[in-house]
């Protein structure tokens, strides 16, 4: 009796601490998410609609720029952006499987396609290998605070790999932030843009897109100046990496989101257990207690 | 509504820094300054670091911008900007500063094309930071896109 009590009492400490310390994350995952969260929703009207003027720089001029020209697919890039870190519930498992659904996606409509991979986050890329893909380059997850420059090294990658023809389309791999409880994998065709593309997203998206940059029926003539030149050779790849950089805060708020959530459930699972066990060693106690006064009043029972 | 109004759209990465219908806007591009009234014709324009001006209700504000692309579509004008922020808000001592690490960085990176690139940006805005604050410190409003 008395050494199940003592089990029972072990528990009770090991699970105490685990609730500390998920009770922590949850406070830290919190207060990140606030600033994440903030950060992605802000750039949302902003790379929305730079969306919009790249959807019109594509109908007109398509001709004009390598990033708006659909060729024939013999390599594709995808970038998958996942955490570094686990304990955010079922964020970078979702993700996964986007992944394996994108890429027998592509490979259905392109078979001779090859295909490259890059990671951002520890996970994807351990994942990666895993499934014996080959990782072309693994980042770091930008979970604090993504400031615009850190995405160059990977937006180097991917837009000078396209425009010198190793890669022939780019395709990103993000969960799109929702909710604190809903994050949505979404897979975005950076390169080449197109119209199509554009209809693509808008399904993904749905109505929290239209609401900022609702496309217009109508297709303007727009005069572009200095030159269509100009315009579109010093814009165009500036809009892609806005496009990248929503990504990368896309997956930071969701991650952040996720992880407060995951460690919410497990706090609670903790306090339930908790609950029941404390419960258990009182009447463990109670009975070992119990036991005790009655061999106490049995042995006076028999002296007297 | 005495005259004639568009909305006007000023979007930055961290915010949308201003949302009105306004009477017209003065940028300042690549090609030098432009103005933009209601019924203006579409337009796609670059915009470099300077002084935008906004009339609104007979008034002018002032603001400071860096580069990014104008879009008039007709009904609306909206300017994506990398910064941007009210004239009297600018932080002089702040973009002097930045001038002084801008040119530290050009002198040491002088092989590395994008560091330099990058410094020259950065001097460019802090410049055009500086001189409009110093337009702005006196007499205010009063100070117009005309008198440079």
């Amino acid at each position: 009796m008395a050494n199940s009590v003592k089990d029972i009492k072990r528990k009770i400490k090991s699970i105490r601490s685990t609730r500390q310390i998920t009770k922590a994350m949850e406070l830290v995952a919190t207060s990140k998410m606030k600033k994440a969260v903030e950060g992605a929703v802000n750039l949302r009207s902003y790379g929305y609609l730079a969306m919009n003027i790249l959807l019109k720089l594509s109908k007109k001029h398509q001709h004009l720029h390598a990033y708006l020209q659909p060729r024939e697919v013999k390599n594709v890039l995808v970038v998958l952006f996942t955490t570094d870190k686990g304990l955010c519930g079922g964020l970078n498992t979702n993700l996964f499987k986007k992944l394996t659904q994108t890429v027998s996606k592509v490979q259905q409509e392109n078979p001779t396609a090859k295909l490259h991979f890059v990671a951002s986050g520890r996970k994807g890329a351990e994942f990666m290998h895993r499934s014996g893909k080959e990782v072309k380059m693994a980042f770091p997850a930008y979970s604090n605070h993504p400031k615009f420059s850190d995405i160059f090294p990977m937006s180097k990658v991917a837009l000078k790999g396209f425009e010198k023809g190793d890669y022939d389309k780019v395709i990103v791999i993000y969960p799109d932030f929702v909710s604190t409880l809903t994050q949505k994998p979404v897979t975005k065709t950076l390169l080449p843009f197109s119209p199509d593309v554009f209809s693509e997203m808008m399904q993904e998206l749905g109505s929290k897109f239209t609401k900022i940059a609702a496309p217009s029926e109508k297709d303007a003539d727009y005069k572009l100046e200095p030159s269509p030149e100009y315009i579109v050779t010093n814009i165009v790849p500036q809009l892609v990496e806005v496009q990248l950089f929503q990504a990368v805060l896309e997956s930071t708020a969701s991650e952040h989101s996720a992880r407060m959530v995951a460690m919410q459930n497990a706090t609670k699972a903790a306090n339930d257990l908790l609950g029941d066990l404390v419960l258990t060693y009182n009447q463990a106690r109670q009975a070992s207690i119990t036991a005790e006064i009655a061999e106490i009043a049995a042995s006076t029972a028999v002296l007297s | 509504m005495a005259a004639k109004q568009i909305q006007f759209k000023i979007v930055t990465p961290e915010k949308i820094l201003y949302d009105a219908m306004v009477e017209g806007v003065s940028f300042p591009t690549v090609e030098g300054e432009i103005t933009v009234l209601p019924h203006h014709i579409p337009i796609l324009s670059a915009v470099k670091p300077g002084e935008l001006k906004i009339k609104i209700n007979g008034k002018e504000e002032f603001f400071h911008v860096t580069s990014g692309v104008l879009e008039v579509d007709g009904e609306s004008i909206t300017l994506l900007t990398d910064a941007a922020e009210r004239a009297n808000e600018v932080n002089e001592k702040r973009a002097q500063e930045a001038v002084e690490r801008a040119q530290a960085i050009m002198s040491e990176k002088r092989h590395d094309e994008e560091g330099y690139i990058e410094a020259v940006a950065e001097m460019e805005r802090a410049l055009s930071r500086i001189r409009i604050a110093k337009k702005h410190r006196h007499g205010g409003s009063r100070a117009s896109l005309n008198d440079e």
